[in-house]
């Protein structure tokens, strides 16, 4: 770790893996609710678990991005952060808002929630993903206006490199649109056409952005490939991104009530979606090849190929399978969209925190460049164990959404939704099971912060350790 | 001197090519195999491993992915797809465009890419399975 300042990303990891259990947790529930219907029932029904599980997803993420923005700006740019103390402000404001509104999911009907909040004044809530209060809401942009302030006089106080300036405009993008947010017209049309430029735009547009700088960051660092070299993938790979994901966002509009000429747009752009994650898988394993050197952070070299290969599978090919207009007449807001949905997160966005978190918490713990084997046996056993059942988990959606357009749209006596579902539960169970052991794996990766702490660090082969 | 880095150049790029037809082939299958049999006919004396590498098994393994596509939309046909131009988008298509993007597109994909990776980089690299075989 060069600057102390750096040290603030402590929190916002140690935050995020916190947030991650929680997470997983909701999901095992309502995995199990998919099984036994009324299972704790009344006390959590399915729609306010489902939104914790969500919600935490989307927080500790951005609390992952928040702390890998933290560490990698001051290290890109040369300097200490402008204002650490702002960053820890801003942390316990988060953490505290964000808990708060979890708090307010489980304990309360989301009615009263809305009730208590005073949502009438300005009515944001009740939208997948945006369930939070309008209160909550108001605070992520307190919170979002102050990071940005902090990360950007960093980068304008310190040396500006491509890697900060993409980032920059990931997390720009990212504050930019959530705003949309705050818009709730009564035209349902337009209640979606808009809804899709907070989510589709973030994950199928600026969060790609700060995967591919964070990505090149920890390439940079692990492979000692040139700057300029991994700085020119960056480019063409935020570019196609860009020129794919922006139109792409059609495929949200195939069936919501905009003009049949999304149909063609959308198919067209978003088939083409897959090649930004295409070049990142052969940026990342080009970059390994090419390496000047080994890392004795092995873990860290690993989610970064595991993120590029797995966000290439996830987002791009199961993306692909269900993008074009004809396919998705049969498969929108089915299971197959909950498959492609489970390894595009967690393949593109869980990974690369955990591989940013694996690069520097050694570093911010004080090591000098990785931990020790036992540690790093540890987290790999994590990677494997979570990455398997993430495939596992995808496949048994597949097929589960395979069957389910089968029954429920395309048969000749097509069945009613809950029919169909009680039809599919088997892939339920195995969903459930597998869940179980991602949790395990889960806490394989925790272990690995604590096994092996005192143990002298991992060397490389006949080689020097290399510092960060 | 410069014959030698020459020589590596064009090994280089031939197998960047090989395993470019071949991902290119599983998008779009035809073209691709054809321009790679021509490849394959011309270089297949170039006593380079890489070529080797880089060529020959992704010539085999994009025939055996063309064949697979070929079969699965025999299938569709057979079951009453493909009956008209009117028909060309039916369920039997969608369905044919769903095996192969899951059966085929998915586990041949993945190698083609590292493959494609260690292309770049100079290096050889078999294909899990069917790469054992070649």
């Amino acid at each position: 770790m060069k600057y102390q300042s750096q040290q603030v990303a402590k929190l916002y990891f140690i935050a995020a893996i916190g947030l991650f259990v929680g997470q997983i947790l909701f999901g095992l529930i309502i995995g199990a609710q998919y099984i036994w219907g009324d299972f704790l029932f009344p006390q959590l029904p399915f729609n306010q678990a489902r939104a914790v599980h969500t919600n935490l997803l989307i927080v500790w993420l951005i609390f992952g991005f928040m702390g890998a923005a933290y560490y990698l700006v001051p290290e890109e740019a040369e300097t200490d952060l402008v204002m650490p103390w702002l960053a820890r402000l801003m942390f316990w404001i988060f953490l505290a808002a964000g808990a708060a509104t979890i708090l307010g999911y489980i304990f309360l009907p989301y009615a009263d929630l809305a009730k208590l909040t005073h949502n009438e004044l300005w009515p944001t809530m009740g939208r997948e993903f945006l369930e939070q209060p309008t209160i909550t809401k108001l605070g992520i942009v307190v919170v979002a206006l102050a990071f940005l302030a902090n990360i950007g006089l960093t980068i304008l106080k310190g040396r500006k490199t491509v890697i900060n300036l993409v980032l920059m405009m990931g997390l720009t993008g990212l504050a930019v649109f959530f705003l949309f947010s705050f818009f709730n017209p009564t035209n349902l049309v337009w209640d979606k056409y808009y809804w899709w430029w907070v989510v589709h735009l973030w994950v199928e547009g600026v969060w790609e952005l700060i995967l591919g700088s964070i990505l090149a960051f920890i390439l940079i660092k692990t492979t000692g490939v040139d700057r300029e070299v991994i700085e020119k993938w960056l480019y063409v790979i935020i570019a196609m991104t860009l020129i794919t994901g922006i139109v792409g966002t059609g495929h949200h509009y195939y069936w919501i009530g905009t003009p049949e000429f999304w149909q063609w747009w959308g198919s067209i752009f978003s088939a083409m979606e897959p090649i930004p994650f295409f070049m990142m898988t052969v940026f990342a394993f080009n970059m390994v090849n090419k390496r000047r050197r080994n890392h004795p952070n092995k873990a860290a070299v690993l989610w970064a190929l595991g993120t590029a290969v797995m966000a290439f599978l996830g987002a791009g090919v199961w993306g692909f399978l269900h993008t074009l207009a004809p396919v998705n007449y049969y498969t929108h807001g089915t299971q197959i969209t909950a498959a492609h949905g489970h390894m595009a997160f967690y393949g593109a966005y869980v990974m690369i925190n955990l591989a940013m978190i694996s690069y520097a918490m050694p570093l911010l713990r004080g090591r000098e460049a990785a931990n020790s084997n036992r540690s790093q046996v540890w987290e790999m056993w994590g990677f494997w164990l979570m990455t398997i059942s993430i495939v596992f988990i995808t496949l048994f959606l597949t097929a589960a959404g395979i069957l389910q357009v089968y029954l429920q749209r395309f048969s000749d006596n097509p069945m009613p939704f809950m029919e169909a579902q009680s039809k599919i539960v088997l892939f339920y169970d195995l969903r459930e099971l597998t869940g179980l052991v991602f949790l395990i794996g889960l806490v394989v990766y925790i272990a690995s912060f604590f096994v092996g702490a005192k143990e002298a660090e991992a060397k490389t082969d006949g080689e020097e350790v290399v510092t960060a | 001197m410069n014959k030698p880095q020459s020589d590596k150049t064009k090994g280089k790029g031939l197998a960047v090519a090989g395993e470019g037809l071949f991902l290119l082939n599983l998008l779009f299958p035809g073209i691709p195999l054809l321009v790679l049999v021509y490849l394959y006919l011309r270089h297949r004396n170039t006593p380079h491993l890489i070529v080797e590498c880089h060529l020959k098994q992704p010539l085999i393994t994009a025939l055996v992915s063309t064949a697979l596509f070929l079969l699965i939309n025999l299938a569709a046909w057979l079951s009453g797809g493909y009956s008209s131009l009117d028909n060309l988008v039916s369920i039997h298509s969608l369905v044919a465009l769903e095996v192969y993007t899951l059966l085929v597109l998915l586990p041949f994909t993945v190698p083609g890419l590292l493959g494609l990776t260690k292309a770049i980089s100079g290096q050889c690299y078999r294909y899990p399975l069917l790469g054992r075989f070649l």
